[in-house]
């Protein structure tokens, strides 16, 4: 079927030719990404009857080596990356569509499209590939992308730090999933991920947990769980379409989907990893939630906190829970960002002391907020309801523990979100709400639409249409009817929620006793601080980081380097001492030979003038003394 | 006779200038362009005849030099030293052109270039190891006075610190190739390597480690790896090019030509410290590159930590990690050489390279802020372009053989990361720095040069069979005999 390779193609195609040829397409590039978006989302609903039935289609190419079997890469579809498919398609078209107007003043009008469209085709890549090796790579692709995006607005440093944030701290987890794949390569020599199931056989389960244990840690950078979840709340410095995408659809999802596509690598170990850091994560952020005042902010650790619930699901061995909660999420939680957006560009604000009684002046931004808070807070029978209700259902049938923190985490969530939504839209106007306008219609469009899919589609997982949902997945045996019980927790809950969110969020009622408060403002000041995580990050891994780049860097110069300059000058100085003994004593000896044979030479000359007299005196003188020793000797 | 008539065209070229009168420079240059640009044909020629199939030399060319000592002018040309040749004639038909910057004494200058080519193209033609050691040396008289006369800052310095250190370096090889001849009485590489077996351990040991210090100056290996940012730094830009492009890549080749195929058994005794050195040299250089505030000396120390790769790829004797090793070779050529041109289309409108003295270029000039973008994406290996595929290659092969070492390497690339994303910053992102308001974008001359190593980048890392389906059959020979 190489007509897969169309739907992460065409909006591949369309970002290169943005990129090329976008000031000359102009305002009609935003058209083109929706048109192309629209298209991947209508062939992946084409694929419908053959995923339904159960078949996995795909098709690959050789790509590193003729010789070996290993690089063969591919592109496959089954039921579980299909509906990744729909997810992403769906509200990847949605957003592209709102952001025509939200984007409409923008002088990079078609480059923030190109880099949307290649955020759409590097996911779609991702949720296809059928080999680790392509999945890396997309995954790698999404994070430039997520990176391109947070930083558009690049003029302020704020974004460009936080685009380099992004992708820095996500690369630390890629760097634990290539040693993974690494692993799995050298242990079971292949990388399909088609067959995890029988590779999961010949592995001993010391290497499988080592290497899922590695493949979440990929999946902790990317899906921002604890201890890498820092750069999401920072990630909201992008264009706010860009946030919705991020945090619903692209992105944060792949990591969520990296554990459950590679599930049967998991052994009970790594799931117990993932059940702590996803359960942590979840109660974790959900306290800092409570306390930010950003609108934008809140969104943001509310997604950090839900992905926790998501992989607490994972580690429950409830892989098909944690999909579809994802993809209840990603309804909701893009309605709600592109609505935190339809706020902030009808009044410029997006600090909650300045918003306040919006519901009078954007009324459908106000009612599919309004939506969104309930779903994603449980309120029965909307979408967020019958995922999160299975989780819960879940949990009490295997550990109570985590049961009590996800009930725990759950009121939470509803806390949190009806104070953004009760700060928002209710009490009495602030001056910038009274010039707030409702946004245009390109805008509100995905708004309804979003609303819509954010109330009902839910029940496609409901045992109302008989768990459709998961029989996509390839999940049959589901517990039929609705449990009473959880309906009546889920909605107390929610009303819980809405009590303490209306008191405390709202009215400001101090309801801890006297006694309690100093306790009770330390952890609101703690939390308030993000528990100072990027402080002792900065003191702890960032600071000496950088101080041994300069350590290193002044080793290289002084000791490398002055190595090598040492012992040029050392050659140097041996060339001047070695000048020095030629000339003062090589030399010298040379001429102190000459020297003293001319001195010698200076004795003889004393008798040898040239004269003839003394040389006959001499004669004469030798002869009488030669005659006298003769004559004496006789 | 292609490899000769390879040879012959820079060298004719350059003759060609040397009877030309100093003040044509139009002339000069043009002969100049013609010459590496008949080099890039011949190049393109050799490789549409070139069989991949074939393990053997191939375009063999053979002539008695020196009968007396067994030394012959011997060229030819198999899927090692074809990806090395390619990378040589297009970096310096680029070069080439990105000289025309080049304002004074023109015409020694594009002399010395084409002698400079000429000796490369020999040292990856050369099939006797007389020949090949004369091309090499060959090599650094131009580079010296390239470096020494038309360089900045410290010039004469790095190109005195460039020729010593590496003429030291090459000493050893001397020895070396004294020694070899002296037991085998033969020069004749491809004999050699047959003859490889009938060396002792022990002289092999001692032979491989001749022959890997001139190597370990060139590509740098640490410790030896300081002449590079000096030499890097005071270059002018097409000289910077062609050594990180070229020059780097002969110390490289020379293991898989000789250190390897030669000394099997002397390599593979060294094969645990070579994977040591690999790894040094990713993450110092990593570690090094972070720290540095002159855009040209961090791009010098990324080259200390990418040439890591080849030494890890190399280390491992794997399929995959020496196709990394050398995939890693030319794409480290393709990609740091765009990124000198870069650096030096920056330095020509700033007259400044210290990072911090930019910022917000991006909206000011966009042309040349998407190509920065392109090649510091490539630098840090992003899948779908080149860097990628070597270094992931070379990962892949050295993880299963030298595991811890590997491990660490890996540090290397969340830092790569790190100092590229930095550059972008400093440079590009941020507020405008009000000194360069009216900083004009990227001109035509200097598009040319860096579009077709764009090209290649997305093409490698797209479809990386291109190159590898050259190297294949060569490199499994190659395994084969080194691991027998």
């Amino acid at each position: 079927m190489i007509a897969l390779l169309f739907i992460p193609g065409v909006p591949l195609i369309t970002a290169v030719l943005l990129l090329l040829f976008g000031r000359r397409i102009g305002k009609a590039s935003a058209w083109l990404t929706v048109l192309a978006l629209a298209s991947t989302f209508f062939m992946t609903i084409a694929l419908s009857d053959l995923v339904f039935a159960g078949n996995r289609i795909g098709f690959s190419w050789v790509w590193l080596s003729q010789a070996s079997a290993n690089w063969t890469l591919g592109l496959s579809v089954d039921g579980l990356s299909w509906v990744m498919l729909v997810v992403v398609t769906s509200i990847g078209t949605l957003i592209a569509l709102y952001s025509i107007g939200y984007m409409h003043h923008d002088p990079r009008f078609s480059r923030f499209f190109a880099y949307l469209s290649l955020f759409c085709a590097s996911m779609l890549g991702l949720v296809m590939a059928d080999h680790f090796l392509l999945l890396y790579a997309c995954w790698e692709l999404v994070g430039l992308c997520s990176y391109l995006l947070i930083s558009f607005w690049f003029e302020k440093s704020a974004a460009a730090e936080a685009g380099r944030k992004a992708f820095l701290t996500t690369r630390i987890g890629d760097t634990g999933m290539l040693l993974g794949i690494l692993i799995l390569f050298w242990s079971s020599g292949s990388l399909q991920l088609g067959n995890l199931a029988q590779v999961r056989q010949t592995l001993d389960p010391h290497v499988l947990t080592l290497i899922s244990a590695l493949l979440f840690f990929g999946a902790i950078g990317k899906s921002a769980q604890v201890p890498l979840h820092i750069w999401l709340p920072d990630a909201m410095e992008g264009p706010t379409p860009v946030s919705a995408l991020i945090h619903a659809a692209t992105m944060v999802a792949a990591g969520v989907y990296l554990v459950a596509r590679t599930f049967p690598l998991f052994t009970p170990e790594s799931l117990n990893l993932v059940l702590g850091i996803g359960l942590a994560t979840h109660l974790f952020a959900a306290t800092i939630a409570l306390t930010m005042t950003d609108i934008k902010r809140v969104l943001a650790y509310s997604t950090i906190s839900q992905l926790g619930l998501m992989m607490t699901a994972l580690g429950l061995k409830a892989m098909p829970l944690a999909l579809f909660h994802l993809c209840m999420h990603a309804f909701c939680k893009a309605l709600l960002f592109l609505g935190a957006g339809s706020v902030i560009h009808g009044t410029h604000q997006q600090e909650l002391e300045h918003l306040r009684g919006l519901r009078h002046f954007m009324p459908l931004t106000w009612i599919t907020f309004l939506i969104a808070v309930l779903s994603l807070s449980g309120a029965p029978f909307l979408s967020g309801f019958w995922s999160k209700d299975a989780i819960l259902l879940q949990a009490q049938h295997t550990m109570s523990w985590v049961f009590w923190s996800l009930v725990l985490g759950a009121l939470l969530t509803a806390t949190y979100l009806l104070r953004l939504y009760l700060r928002c839209f209710h009490g009495s106007p602030s001056s910038d709400a009274k010039h707030a306008h409702e946004s245009p219609a390109i805008m509100t469009a995905p708004l309804v639409l979003l609303a819509i899919f954010a109330a009902g589609i839910g029940l496609v997982g409901s045992p109302w249409m008989h768990h459709l949902f998961f029989r996509i997945i390839g999940v049959h045996e589901m517990h039929e009817g609705i449990e009473i019980g959880m309906v009546a927790l889920s909605a107390a809950l929610v009303l819980g929620g809405f009590w303490l969110a209306w008191q405390v969020g709202f009215r400001r009622r101090q309801l801890l006793p006297a006694s309690l408060r100093p306790i009770g403002q330390w952890l609101y000041q703690a939390a308030f601080h993000k528990y100072y995580v990027d402080e002792f990050y900065d003191k702890a891994i960032l600071q000496p980081f950088y101080a041994a780049t300069r350590a290193f860097s002044r080793f290289d110069q002084k000791v490398v380097d002055g190595a090598v300059n040492a012992a040029g000058s050392g050659t140097w100085r041996l060339g001047q001492w070695k000048e020095r003994f030629d000339r003062l004593i090589v030399d010298r000896a040379v001429n102190g030979v000459a020297t003293a044979t001319r001195n010698l030479g200076l004795l003889p000359r004393l008798i040898q003038t040239g004269i003839v007299h003394p040389y006959l005196l001499m004669i004469v003188v030798a002869i009488v003394a030669l005659a006298v020793g003769v004559i004496a000797s006789q | 006779m292609l490899l000769t008539s390879l040879l012959a065209c820079p060298l004719l070229g350059m003759l060609l200038i040397l009877v030309l009168p100093k003040s044509s420079v139009r002339w000069i240059r043009g002969v100049a362009v013609v010459a590496t640009g008949a080099a890039l044909l011949v190049g393109l020629k050799v490789l549409g005849q070139f069989q991949p199939a074939l393990a053997s030399m191939q375009f063999e060319e053979r002539a008695s030099w020196i009968p007396q000592l067994n030394i012959s002018y011997y060229l030819g040309i198999d899927g090692l030293s074809l990806p090395m040749v390619l990378l040589t004639v297009l970096l310096g038909f680029l070069a080439c052109l990105a000289s025309f910057g080049i304002t004074q004494r023109q015409k020694e200058y594009f002399a010395l270039y084409l002698l400079l080519e000429v000796g490369m193209l020999g040292t990856f033609l050369a099939l006797d190891l007389f020949l090949f050691y004369i091309f090499w040396e060959i090599v650094l008289v131009p580079m010296y006075f390239l470096i020494g006369i038309w360089g900045g800052g410290r010039r004469e310095y790095s190109a005195f610190k460039f020729f010593v250190y590496t003429l030291a370096g090459s000493l050893a090889m001397l020895l070396g190739i004294l020694a070899l001849y002296l037991n085998t009485q033969t020069f004749d590489l491809v004999a050699l390597s047959g003859k490889a077996s009938q060396l002792g351990l022990g002289l092999q040991k001692v032979l491989f480690v001749a022959f890997f210090l001139a190597f370990a100056v060139k590509v740098p290996i640490f410790p030896f790896h300081t002449w590079l940012p000096d030499a890097h730094v005071d270059a002018p830009t097409p000289i910077s090019v062609i050594l990180a492009g070229v020059l780097l890549k002969m110390g490289g080749y020379g293991f898989f030509r000789i250190g390897y195929p030669l000394f099997p058994e002397g390599a593979q005794w060294f094969g645990s410290a070579m994977a040591v050195l690999g790894m040094i040299n990713i993450v110092y250089g990593a570690f090094v590159a972070m720290a540095q505030t002159d855009f040209k000396r961090l791009v010098a120390y990324s080259s200390v930590s990418h040439m890591g790769f080849v030494l890890l790829g190399l280390a491992s004797l794997t399929s995959e990690g020496l196709h990394g090793a050398m995939l890693q070779m030319f794409n480290h050529g393709i990609i740091t050489g765009g990124m000198f041109l870069l650096v030096g289309v920056l330095y020509d409108r700033a007259h400044t390279r210290q990072l911090d003295a930019f910022g917000g270029l991006g909206a000011r000039v966009p042309v040349y802020a998407g190509l920065l973008i392109f090649f510091s994406l490539a630098t840090l290996g992003l899948p779908g372009l080149s860097g990628f595929v070597g270094e992931f290659m070379a990962f892949v092969g050295a993880f299963g053989v030298w595991r811890w070492q590997t491990m660490v390497s890996i540090i290397g690339v969340v830092i790569a990361a790190a100092y590229s994303l930095r550059v972008i910053q400093q440079v590009l992102l941020g507020p405008l720095n009000e000194r360069w308001a009216s900083m004009p974008d990227i001109g035509p001359r200097e598009w040319i040069t860096v579009a077709p190593l764009v090209v290649i980048i997305l093409v490698i890392g797209i479809w990386p069979l291109t190159l590898l389906h050259l190297q294949d059959t060569s490199l499994q020979q190659f395994i084969a005999h080194v691991t027998r």
